[in-house]
């Protein structure tokens, strides 16, 4: 699992250099759905999913992504039924 | 020689330019949860109603308030370079010019948008904002803003970066916001994740997760969310980048612009220099506009794993491009007709419409580039504005070798000064390249033969 933890990659989503270790726990410790996009010139990266993470994890990670504008009305959503109240 | 071309504080354009009026194939309307379209009403807990308004505007022109002028002018207009050291390193034939956006306090172009959401916020009546980043250039942009307006500002920084950035901090710090590690124990959805990963990095997921809901927790109603990149009156306050760099244009005596370029992540800095070079294609004028992208995890020039129905059947489930139990996951291929996840949606459409030509470039070029540029024009810019100053040296070289006299621009969106990790590992000899091999390629492209493909919306005049 930790064997390309060292290796860095220049991050499109925060701006700055991490490591593998980061990208492979970024999404609540699965990896993140940019995962593939990133890596996969540097690493055999489909060989590691495989060997890792079952296929409801791997559907779960690439399930497909909302528009920018339909992913805040989710996230509004969601941040009202913890505040239990609707402004 | 004149190298830097300005326009006076009177010359600033006074309205912001909408492609959404022009675009020749219109944009369909995002939906929501329920699979119907989104309303104002849904935005309005994050989002004070002027800038809704702006969001969904169709009129062609906006017109930019003179509160919002008159703090612009501490910085613009910004100056027009003409990257005469360059031109004569490259030994090209073309005019290469830079709209040098890292003039700004913060050093980049976003404090464009993040000057006017705080603006058009205070007069909504609202006292906060919240906003998440990672590396920090787009929360150090709100937390300026805030500062010159007189808003508090809270910014989530994702923990990883938190703790990889500490001067993008300070920065924000300096300027009076409230900078967090996210997540944080001051929210519920910082706290469960906390309780379930205590030592978690973070993600800006997360850090979003936390900003929304202190937007929409506060009682009073003052606090809202503010977004630096990907939406549409983003994009529009951007477009005084581009407005201001034609008329200085006209100025160095440039009557035509062969080739714009701009580096290309969410798409607002490239937007802002490109969108009224578009409106000038889409009136017929013949112009080469091109967004920048790494090589390494594109989001324009090869497709992402996943594609769906297309624009009109957005009700429909989104269709995995892998089939589980087969040979699932190929890697990132070139299929056009697809929605660009993770971009503004008036550039896939843009792109889609053949209005823009995506390039993607490989690290090593774009850091032997920024060095270049740094040796030449002596200025050290961002890691994302190398992508631009490596198509513009690609450009002018072609310019070069067709001996043609080009005119080319390009949006130098910021400086590097907080950024060297990565002129660090360039200078050491530690980036390495790894193109896909032709081989891989052909074999993935075989692995979704027969898939459905979607269809694109489209005029077809480009």
């Amino acid at each position: 699992m930790n064997k390309h933890d060292n290796e860095q990659i220049y991050c499109r989503k925060l701006g700055h250099w991490l490591t593998f270790n980061y990208c492979r726990q970024e999404n609540n410790e699965l990896p993140c759905r940019k995962i593939l996009d990133c890596w996969f010139e540097k690493i055999p990266i489909k060989e590691f999913l495989k060997e890792n993470y079952t296929e409801e994890e791997i559907s779960y990670i690439f399930c497909s992504s909302k528009p920018k504008i339909s992913s805040l009305i989710e996230i509004i959503e969601q941040a009202k039924k913890r505040s239990n109240k609707t402004p | 020689m004149q190298i830097k071309t300005f326009l006076s504080e009177s010359e600033i354009p006074k309205q912001w330019y909408n492609l959404a009026a022009d675009l020749p194939s219109p944009l369909q309307p995002p939906l929501g949860p329920d699979g119907n379209p989104i309303t104002p009403d849904m935005l309005a807990p994050v989002f004070p109603m002027n800038l809704i308004e702006q969001e969904v505007c169709q009129e062609r022109w906006v017109d930019i308030p003179e509160g919002i002028l008159n703090i612009l002018y501490k910085w613009r207009p910004t100056p027009l370079h003409r990257a005469k050291a360059l031109e004569k390193y490259l030994d090209t034939p073309a005019r290469i010019y830079y709209k040098n956006e890292s003039v700004s306090p913060p050093g980049s172009h976003k404090p464009n948008t993040a000057v006017a959401q705080a603006w058009y916020n205070k007069e909504f009546g609202i006292k906060k904002l919240t906003t998440e980043t990672g590396a920090g250039q787009w929360g150090s942009a709100l937390a300026f803003a805030c500062s010159i307006i007189g808003l508090g500002c809270k910014v989530y920084m994702v923990r990883i970066s938190f703790d990889q950035k500490p001067f993008r901090k300070t920065m924000m710090q300096t300027w009076g916001a409230n900078c967090i590690a996210s997540p944080s124990d001051t929210t519920n959805a910082g706290r469960a994740i906390l309780e379930k990963i205590p030592d978690t990095p973070g993600s800006l997921g997360i850090a979003i997760s936390e900003a929304i809901e202190e937007a929409v927790s506060d009682e009073k109603g003052e606090t809202r969310y503010s977004l630096g990149s990907v939406l549409n009156h983003v994009l529009l306050h951007q477009t005084i980048i581009g407005l201001e760099a034609k008329k200085q244009l006209e100025k160095a005596g440039e009557n035509k612009v062969d080739t714009v370029i701009g580096c290309c992540g969410g798409g607002s800095n490239f937007a802002g220099l490109a969108f009224p070079f578009v409106n000038d294609k889409i009136h017929g004028e013949e112009i080469d506009i091109i967004p920048v992208e790494p090589t390494s995890c594109p989001t324009m020039t090869r497709a992402p794993f996943v594609y769906d129905h297309g624009d009109t059947a957005k009700m429909t489930p989104l269709l995995p491009m892998f089939s589980l139990g087969h040979d699932f996951i190929p890697p990132p291929i070139h299929a056009g007709g697809l929605r660009y996840h993770g971009m503004a949606p008036l550039i896939s459409q843009a792109i889609v419409e053949g209005l823009l030509s995506p390039q993607a470039i490989h690290q090593l070029e774009c850091y032997e580039s920024a060095i270049t540029f740094a040796r030449t024009e002596g200025l050290i810019c961002a890691p994302e504005t190398s992508h631009a100053i490596a198509a513009t040296i690609r450009e002018a070289k072609k310019a070069k070798e067709e001996g043609k006299e080009k005119v080319i621009i390009f949006n130098f969106s910021g400086h590097g000064l907080l950024d060297l990790a990565g002129y660090k590992n360039y200078l050491a000899g530690n980036l390495k390249d790894y193109p896909l091999p032709d081989e891989e390629m052909k074999e993935s492209l075989k692995s979704i033969e027969g898939l459905p493909k979607p269809k694109a919306q489209k005029t077809g005049k480009w």
